[in-house]
């Protein structure tokens, strides 16, 4: 039995149907069930629905073999896992973002809101800001035009939201798409298992 | 005095047969009774599993720190005349943790072979290992990997500090798909991305090294730890697995890591450590390996059903007496507590009414 760790929402679904497709199929999956563990015991796979950035934390602890998660939430937790593939798809970016003509002087602190503490500590390290970090759990965009942080670091996919509420990209920090991690012991023991699953989603 | 073995929780009866497996290959015991300051952790922090250390200042105003490691110590208290020394330890301590950023007391136990020449102490470390995983369960896997391979290849393509950084990363995480982000040429490229992904089977994976261009000693190293195992009936045990990446300021030639089905984490760990003995001004080579044994304890005690064997209820019976009923009961092998009145919240399998 092979345990899969999908996050809650478009990315897990869209995995789900990768998977169910190379033979990982577990239809109650796609139910309007408010369940939260699907098995099929036939196909030998068991699904658990979290937060998308609980992922990382359920593989990690063994909870799960493998899990589905975006690169942003690996670098900003930088959980111990093996980080096996890249499935190529929940493309964003992790990025720096603010008022349109926002100009950073360098005189103040920096303020920056975001749900990336760490990854936006590290990004303003390796260029010698000085920062405040706002930790917020969302609606980020609003922190800086009501005045509570000066930028924002967050996922941007199309950039509409940003754009909306007049917020435009300043710098890109990093790429981000969904990874196939595993659990660094359950890899030892369920190796077959996991390649099997690599080389359908490669060649699917 | 005669132990019952089965009287004694799991961590305490692993700790026995740990400690009686090195005794019997000829290690001393190493007790840490004394704190070193905290200068040499900090020196070399990176040895460290958690660089968060617990301090304070002993008698004359000196930082010191609160067992964060044992090994340093040992290399610390180590003669530089000595032609080979083997210690093996069991000893708690105090570590972050990597989750609750809390610190925690955790017990390890471990060895440390220094000194002496040729190939046996990696010989006899890793028999000494595998052997330890089988006594925690008989469904482990052994990790092996080559320190010099990596760090050679990287030093032979002139990788500067940010790419080796890089090429680490994406190996210890079996991570292919980023290789391409870190520059080299295709040949190396092509090289790493085989390392990553050789076969599980220790032996074919060894065949898969020699037909790549890499230095033949450094596989032969890998296929004379595989001898050792295949001896000692561990061979399908064994994997090469170059993920364990050792920080090369201390680590070189052979490290390793165990696993245990069921446990998410490495439960055991090792390598050689000569370049930490020069940090020190020690002319020997060393190795060894720590279990972490405080952490394994919650996948393998048992639950118990009852709080105890037998309860004796003893009520106005002169003390002697229920005493010597204790006593009888305890040389059955039995667990027994003894209440003058039968309490609402204890549970024995038997109940005895004196």
């Amino acid at each position: 039995m092979i345990n899969i760790a999908l996050p809650k929402g478009r990315l897990g679904e869209s995995v789900y149907k990768s998977l169910a497709k190379i033979g990982y199929e577990c239809p109650e999956l796609l139910s309007d069930s408010r369940k939260l563990v699907f098995e099929n015991e036939e196909k030998g796979v068991r699904y658990i629905l979290v937060k998308h950035s609980d992922v990382a934390v359920y593989v990690e602890h063994g909870a799960a073999d493998v899990g589905i998660v975006g690169y942003d939430v690996i670098a900003e937790n930088e959980p111990d896992v093996f980080e096996l593939f890249d499935l190529d798809i929940g493309k964003c970016n992790l990025a720096v973002a603010a008022p349109k003509g926002f100009r950073d002087d360098n005189r103040e602190t920096l303020r920056v809101a975001t749900k990336y503490p760490n990854a936006a500590k590290k990004y303003y390290s390796s260029i010698n800001r000085e920062i405040e970090i706002i930790e917020l759990h969302g609606s980020i965009e609003l922190a800086p035009i009501i005045g509570l942080s000066d930028v924002i670091v967050d996922i941007v996919e199309t950039g509409t939201t940003l754009r909306e509420n007049g917020l435009e990209v300043c710098t890109i920090i990093q790429a981000s798409s969904a990874r196939l991690i595993a659990n660094k012991s359950s890899y030892q023991f369920k190796r077959d298992s996991i390649e099997k699953m690599i080389f359908g989603l490669e060649n699917k | 005095m005669d132990i019952s073995y089965n009287a004694i929780g799991w961590e305490d009866r692993v700790t026995l047969a740990l400690c009686t497996l090195f005794e019997s290959f000829g290690y001393n015991r190493y007790r840490m009774a004394k704190f070193e300051p905290y200068d040499m952790y900090m020196e070399n922090k990176n040895f460290l599993k958690s660089s968060s250390v617990i301090t304070f200042p002993d008698s004359s105003g000196r930082l010191m720190a609160l067992k964060p490691d044992v090994t340093m110590s040992v290399v610390k208290n180590t003669s530089a005349e000595e032609f080979s020394k083997k210690v093996y330890y069991a000893e708690n301590v105090f570590r972050m943790e990597r989750d609750t950023h809390e610190y925690r007391e955790v017990k390890q136990i471990g060895l440390e072979f220094i000194g002496d020449d040729g190939f046996y102490p990696e010989a006899e470390t890793i028999l000494l290992a595998a052997k330890s995983l089988e006594i925690l369960s008989s469904d482990f896997v052994l990790c092996v990997s080559h320190m010099d391979i990596l760090h050679g290849l990287l030093e032979k393509c002139g990788a500067d500090g940010k790419t080796a950084e890089a090429v680490i990363d994406a190996v210890s995480r079996r991570m292919p798909h980023k290789l391409s982000d870190t520059g080299l040429d295709e040949s190396t490229l092509s090289l790493l991305s085989d390392m990553i992904s050789l076969p599980a089977d220790a032996k074919e994976a060894i065949a898969k090294l020699r037909e790549l261009d890499i230095c033949s000693c450094y596989v032969d190293e890998l296929q004379k730890v595989y001898d050792v195992l295949e001896n000692a009936g561990f061979a399908d045990r064994m994997r090469i697995d170059f993920s364990i990446i050792n920080d090369a300021h201390y680590y070189n030639g052979i490290a390793f890591a165990g696993y245990i089905n069921g446990v998410p984490r490495d439960v055991l760990s090792g390598g050689r450590y000569d370049n930490l003995m020069t940090r020190f001004g020690k002319k020997q080579r060393a190795l060894g390996f720590a279990v972490y044994i405080g952490a394994l304890t919650r996948y393998f005690e048992k639950k118990n059903e009852f709080d105890a064997d037998v309860l004796l209820v003893y009520g106005d019976k002169p003390v002697c007496e229920v005493l010597n009923a204790v006593e009888k009961i305890a040389a059955s092998g039995k667990k027994v507590r003894a209440f003058r009145d039968k309490p609402d919240n204890f549970t024995a399998h038997e109940t005895v009414i004196l």
